[in-house]
């Protein structure tokens, strides 16, 4: 049986309509189907603007499965996307498959004067309705400045990272190991944050 | 582990290329997700506007057992259910936070975080926010221990310590869905009974992991850089320190109706106050659910007065016509 009903694609169809561009997605998984790569599947058939490539990969070390979303290797989903990170899932998707800016003047501002790489990594779980805001605001940073790396990160899935950053709720967004906040940010907050843990001023 | 979607609102980001509607439905959980069926089955041309995920309080909670027709279900699952219901009848949904509303030229005019709408109506469906005990360390240690969701955060506490703070409804369920996880939690309850339904009450107080702390009140979250480690707690048998790594509190909501303060009447709890279960001081603007001071706050009572709503307004518009 399909993993999505057909209500599920007539909806997600409607959605994939509004892209304009190609977009590939690669999923990297350890050796065996996954259902990663059968949602992926379905969705391939959903537009003909999609298409999947699936690595196989038998790196221990490597966290897997793990998303890219788009050429640029910067829009990432580490762990099966499901529950409510389906629809960061397919909000990556169809951002990347649309020409239309979604980010503030301000944010990108301060995307375009960054001296620093960001490596944003946001650690969700499936159950969190909240979540998918931080991962999808994350991915957006990423796929409009090649200075930022997001990752979606399945907390239950990768417990001694969780433990890492300490992750003890979600969403928790950690960038570049020194700079964190707890729950879900609106974007102005998010960057407004983070210039000031950066040192930037304001109006700068 | 089965492969659950929940489609939700997939944020477009600019917003609605639309902005002139017959209806928008400010909020996305039950009342606003049982408003959109109507609405859309009434061809009322609608907006629904939510912040989040589509599902409001209801899909943060794992069980649900007193919504009529389900002996026993997800929350999300219910509310994804209502989503999907919704959108097969035409209802549209942006991701969008409502800042402002205010009524201009007979219209009502909603700005976002992202757009503005002008509507003939408007449905606040915006619920309620879990309220705070304004205690040293609830701030600093949330998302490090201090939780407001036990379905989203239960997970980090396998095998820990936890106490949940509260004796409503919702106290009580998520205590007990945390006892599936935790090694021990505590209650505590500033009054010496539960105010949820007996039956879980009881099986909250006799469960083997439970301690429970009756008129006492948390006066403090203790913690160091790995979050929290324990909590202050004021006892008739005086302070104590107990140790505990979350704190996941239900200690009542507060209306989430900051927009609308100049548009409509609140209450003295930043309730809307309505009149005919749905309507509010402003003809062009209804309300429903737990946004209300209509009481008795659940899921079958949201639907409902979202129906009402819908209902209402439809008939509205077939007058003026
Ligand atoms: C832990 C818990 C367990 C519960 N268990 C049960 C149960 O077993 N049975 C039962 O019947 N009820 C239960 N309830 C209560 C039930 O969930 C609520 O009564 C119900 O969800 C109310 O629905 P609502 O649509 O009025 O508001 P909400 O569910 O609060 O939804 C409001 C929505 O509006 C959105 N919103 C808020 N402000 C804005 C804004 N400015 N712009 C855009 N969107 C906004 C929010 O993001 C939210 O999604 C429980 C509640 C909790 C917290």
């Amino acid at each position: 049986m399909p993993l999505l009903s057909e209500e599920d694609r007539k909806a997600i169809r409607g959605h994939f309509d509004l892209m304009t561009k190609d977009v590939k997605v690669t999923l990297t998984r350890a050796p065996g189907k996954c259902d990663t790569e059968t949602i992926l599947n379905e969705l391939n058939e959903l537009s003909s603007r999609l298409t999947v490539e699936v690595v196989e990969s038998t790196d221990k070390d490597q966290m897997l499965p793990s998303l890219s979303i788009g050429d640029s290797g910067r829009v990432l989903f580490k762990g099966i996307p499901s529950g409510y990170e389906f629809s960061s899932l397919l909000t990556g998707i169809i951002d990347t498959g649309r020409d239309e800016q979604t980010l503030s003047d301000e944010t990108m501002a301060f995307l375009d004067n960054l001296q620093e790489d960001l490596h944003i990594r946001v650690f969700v779980t499936p159950s969190c309705p909240h979540c998918p805001q931080s991962v999808v605001l994350a991915h957006r940073l990423a796929g409009y400045s090649d200075r930022v790396v997001a990752e979606g990160i399945e907390a239950n899935e990768f417990q001694e990272l969780s433990m890492k950053y300490q992750v003890q709720g979600v969403p928790r967004t950690v960038i570049n190991e020194t700079f964190a906040v707890e729950g879900s940010q609106p974007e102005p907050y998010l960057i407004e944050g983070l210039k000031r843990h950066m040192g930037i001023e304001k109006d700068a | 582990m089965s492969f659950k979607i929940e489609i939700g609102a997939v944020n477009s980001g600019a917003g609605s290329s639309e902005n002139s509607y017959q209806l928008v439905i400010a909020g996305g959980g039950p009342a606003a997700l049982s408003a959109a069926i109507y609405a859309a089955r009434y061809g009322i041309k609608h907006l629904v506007v939510e912040s989040w995920q589509p599902g409001g309080q209801a899909a943060l909670t794992a069980e649900i057992e007193n919504y009529p027709g389900f002996s026993s279900v997800a929350g999300s699952d219910l509310t994804n259910a209502m989503k999907q219901q919704a959108t097969a009848a035409g209802a549209v949904f942006v991701m969008e936070t409502v800042e402002s509303a205010e009524e201009k030229n007979g219209k009502i005019l909603i700005k976002t975080d992202l757009g503005q709408y002008t509507s003939d109506y408007l449905i606040i469906a915006t619920g309620a926010a879990p309220a705070t005990l304004g205690v040293p360390g609830e701030e600093k240690y949330y998302g490090r221990g201090v939780s407001f969701c036990a379905t989203c955060d239960a997970p980090f506490f396998k095998g820990k310590k936890a106490i949940v703070v509260g004796g409503g409804d919702s106290a009580v369920k998520e205590a007990l869905h945390l006892t599936h996880v935790v090694s021990e939690l505590g209650l505590v309850h500033r009054r010496d009974k539960l105010r949820a339904e007996p039956y879980l009450a009881k099986k909250l107080v006799e469960h083997e992991k439970v301690t429970t702390w009756w008129n006492s009140h948390l006066v403090e979250v203790t913690g160091d850089d790995q979050g929290v480690t324990g909590v202050i707690l004021d006892t008739p048998e005086g302070r104590k320190h107990i140790e505990t790594n979350g704190v996941f509190l239900y200690v009542g909501t507060v209306p989430a109706t900051e927009p609308f303060k100049s548009l409509v009447d609140l209450d003295g709890k930043k309730a809307v106050v309505t009149r005919n279960i749905v309507g509010t001081s402003n003809p062009r603007v209804f309300a429903a659910g737990d946004v209300t001071n209509n009481g008795f706050r659940q899921v079958v009572t949201a639907v409902s007065e979202g129906a009402r709503a819908s209902a209402a307004i439809f008939e509205l518009l077939e007058n003026e016509e």
